[in-house]
């Protein structure tokens, strides 16, 4: 896995979120509480996991960007290449 | 389903078990749009969860508020997230009907609510203000690193706990936050360690800073257990009446 690409990152982590499903095949503008069955706590762990993992602060109020597939890998996308100050 | 239960005047919240489609009861519930809503969620246990939820939801709104048609009304959800009735029926509002506004919070002078996990729905309706339901399986593993959703004051009590009962301490602290995130405008601009969730039930407000020393009561939380399974949080705002 590309340790930098985000698109792969996020998809490792809601696998082992949502074992039963395959992240790498949902529809990636669609919501991935809908694609995946995820609630509100998959959805923090996810962002507490991807945010570990790059190493980037994501605040609360930054969380419905990310609530599909495209959505995350470009807010994660932006943040990588201009963190917060 | 369970019995409907008055926390406060005006608010009725019911439960009901979700089983692996929804039952014939429940579909009697459902109109067009929400089977078509259903079709479009992928997965199939999130798509009986949601027509469970919105069969269980209809069926409160039409307890609630029996005087209103509870087949003309649509449910969407508004920019702050909560479900919101919409009447639909051209013939009685031939006004809206055309110009649907989603952002609508408190049409009809109806306030929503829905959560749902494996196994279980429950919704919130009330006729007074503001609410927000939560529900989780008591057993639920899982929950997110404690210094990432609970203020320092609560890390600390978590702590001094016997590991024997920290998940359910937990699990008490998750549900009323997530109630109290869906009953307020207030508390849903706020992080999760910024909501404190007082053994009374009173969610406050806390401050962040020496220059921001105002703490404030902003919901109101009961808890209950079902069928000794589930955890369900129960939310009325405060500032939001």
């Amino acid at each position: 896995m590309n340790a930098n690409d985000p698109r792969e990152l996020l998809i490792e982590v809601l696998s082992g979120i949502a074992p039963e499903t395959d992240p790498a095949t949902v529809d990636p503008t669609e919501d991935l509480r809908d694609e995946l069955d995820l609630d509100s706590m998959d959805e923090l762990n996810m962002i507490t996991r991807v945010s570990g993992r790059l190493g980037i602060d994501i605040p609360e109020k930054d969380y419905p960007l990310m609530r599909t597939l495209d959505g995350a890998v470009d807010y994660l996308t932006g943040r990588m290449a201009a963190p917060a100050p | 389903m369970t019995p409907a239960v008055d926390v406060s005047s005006g608010t009725v919240w019911r439960t009901c078990p979700i089983r692996s489609s929804p039952s014939a009861g429940a579909r009697s519930w459902l109109t067009q749009r929400d089977l078509l809503r259903g079709e479009g969620i992928s997965h199939p246990e999130a798509r009986t969860r949601f027509l469970v939820a919105r069969a269980l939801l209809r069926r409160t709104i039409a307890e609630a508020r029996p005087d209103l048609g509870w087949k003309v009304l649509d449910i969407r959800t508004a920019r702050s997230g909560r479900p919101t009735v919409v009447d639909i029926d051209p013939l009685l509002d031939p006004f809206l009907a055309p110009n649907l506004d989603p952002e609508l919070e408190d049409h009809l002078g109806l306030y929503l609510a829905v959560s749902h996990t494996r196994g279980l729905a429950a919704v919130a309706v009330s006729t007074v203000g503001p609410v927000g339901i939560d529900v989780e399986p008591l057993g639920r593993d899982g929950l997110p690193p404690a210094e990432i959703w609970l203020t320092p004051d609560e890390q600390e009590e978590h702590a001094s706990l016997l590991p024997s009962r920290r998940r359910a301490q937990l699990l008490r602290l998750w549900v009323a936050k997530e109630a109290a995130l869906k009953a307020n405008d207030a508390a849903q601009a706020l992080p999760r360690r910024e909501l404190s969730i007082r053994r009374s039930g009173e969610v406050d407000r806390v401050p962040i800073s020496e220059d921001d020393p105002e703490a404030w009561v902003i919901a109101e939380v009961v808890w209950h257990e079902i069928e000794a399974r589930f955890l369900v949080a129960l939310a009325a705002s405060v500032t939001g009446r």
